[in-house]
């Protein structure tokens, strides 16, 4: 691991975590959408960050968001599974090797598997954060409603993050 | 047992996994239990500093709907206020009319507020912002802090049209105070401070400066409410009467408080006239 690498992601995940923990996390179009574009910065990792290291980026990214969001271990379990199963969400979209060094990107990738490795990813996100989230008061309704909502908004806002800042 | 051990080895990532996400449990457990979780929230100093940094900025971004609920409040506290002091002036006022104007406790008062007022044309109204809803009624007498105001031409639900002296189709019956003979106000639509008093006999006894009050011959009007001061004394064109200037003691320019009175025997006097015809 290089060190500027190691710093610029460092970087990168404090400024999404912030940018979502201090403004897109008060969003709630509707009292039901909330954008978690904070995902952006695991799902373009690049791919020769090795697992156990993902899995890292992927704890403390999710516990510093906890951390600003009063929300103890509900980011951390849900950023953490992402990290755990994104080689294996990458393998399933793309006929990449595991051990291909790329960042995920609509380059690099192919317009069609990235948005297909984006709606698994932010579902399967969004389907836990807000499972463990509404645990105390869960409705399937209102849950699924989140979900659908939620996830929605966050694939068109990294859809047009993607296109637009290419970060 | 190599098998195993080197399945183990390959797929270490499966422990850190399943490591990280008991750790990620704890911490959503035992956050309730308040002080061993206070380091993971938003309580400690450094998210705490950037909470206070952030909320510096964010606060902007609520301005306008924090503008938008103080200035609510503020129409609320304005309109209270308005309610408080229309009924301090009410008092003063009430005492005012009631030194101008005889007015029986069986009568109806409605305090009412002066929301448009014209004085440049010859037919003028006023519209004031009590209506049917609150007591008013056409034809109901209006009066000021100096005196008689005029009548109420039309009642809405919530506001009322007043027809005040000042307005060329105004007929008010009216008597020199000193003397009991009467005539007819009417506005030559002139001067605002001055209306006309017609058809006085000749031999009327009247001399400048004389109060001149209604005559209590209509329905409308109490007897004796305070109408002005005589002014000017004029034969008419024809000689057959005299035409008195009346200075009118309500100032209409700065008309604000005025009281609509409706007198309670108006119901009787007018169905006993209606019976004669």
């Amino acid at each position: 691991m290089r060190l500027p690498l190691f710093l610029k992601q460092l970087l990168k995940m404090f400024f999404f975590v912030l940018l979502q923990g201090l403004v897109f996390s008060h969003i709630a179009l509707w009292g039901v959408a909330t954008p978690y574009i904070f995902i952006y910065f695991i799902l373009t990792l690049p791919t020769d960050v090795g697992r156990n290291q993902l899995l890292l980026w992927g704890f403390f990214a999710g516990l510093f968001l906890d951390m600003i969001s009063n929300t103890p271990g509900i980011y951390t379990s849900a950023t953490l599974l992402l990290s755990f199963v994104r080689p294996r969400l990458l393998k399933l979209c793309t006929t990449f090797e595991e051990v291909d060094a790329y960042v995920p990107s609509s380059k690099n990738m192919g317009l069609s598997s990235f948005v297909e490795y984006l709606i698994i990813s932010i579902f399967l996100f969004v389907l836990v954060l807000l499972g463990v989230g509404q645990m105390g008061q869960f409705t399937i309704g209102i849950y699924l409603r989140d979900v659908l909502a939620s996830g929605l908004l966050t694939f068109g806002l990294l859809y047009i993050f993607h296109w637009s800042l290419d970060i | 047992m190599r098998h195993l051990i080197q399945f183990l080895i390959r797929n270490n990532h499966w422990f850190l996994f399943l490591l990280l996400e008991l750790v990620a449990l704890l911490l959503m457990v035992r956050f309730n239990r308040y002080h061993e979780g206070l380091f993971f929230t938003s309580a400690n100093h450094v998210t705490g500093k950037l909470y206070e940094v952030s909320s510096g900025v964010t606060g902007y971004l609520h301005l306008q709907e924090e503008n938008k609920i103080l200035l609510e409040q503020n129409m609320l506290l304005h309109s209270k206020l308005e309610k408080l002091s229309a009924s301090t002036i009410d008092s003063t006022l009430l005492a005012s009319v009631a030194e101008n104007s005889p007015i029986s406790s069986k009568d109806t008062i409605i305090a009412a507020k002066v929301i448009n007022n014209n004085l440049t044309q010859s037919q003028n109204f006023l519209t004031i912002n009590r209506g049917s809803v609150d007591g008013v009624r056409d034809e109901m007498a209006v009066m000021g802090p100096g005196g008689v105001v005029g009548v109420v031409y039309k009642t809405g639900k919530h506001f009322s049209i007043v027809l005040p002296i000042l307005n060329i189709k105004s007929n008010i019956s009216c008597k020199v105070k000193r003397t009991d003979y009467f005539g007819i106000l009417r506005w030559d639509g002139k001067s605002s401070r001055t209306a006309k008093l017609y058809d006085l006999p000749l031999h009327t006894q009247v001399e400048l400066g004389d109060s001149i009050v209604t005559s209590g011959y209509s329905s409308i009007f109490p007897e004796s409410c305070n109408i002005g001061t005589v002014n000017q004394i004029d034969r008419s064109v024809d000689g057959l009467s005299i035409i008195l200037t009346v200075k009118l003691s309500c100032n209409f320019a700065i008309l604000n408080h005025i009281i609509v009175l409706g007198r309670y025997d108006t119901k009787e006097i007018k169905a006993l006239e209606s019976s004669i015809e």
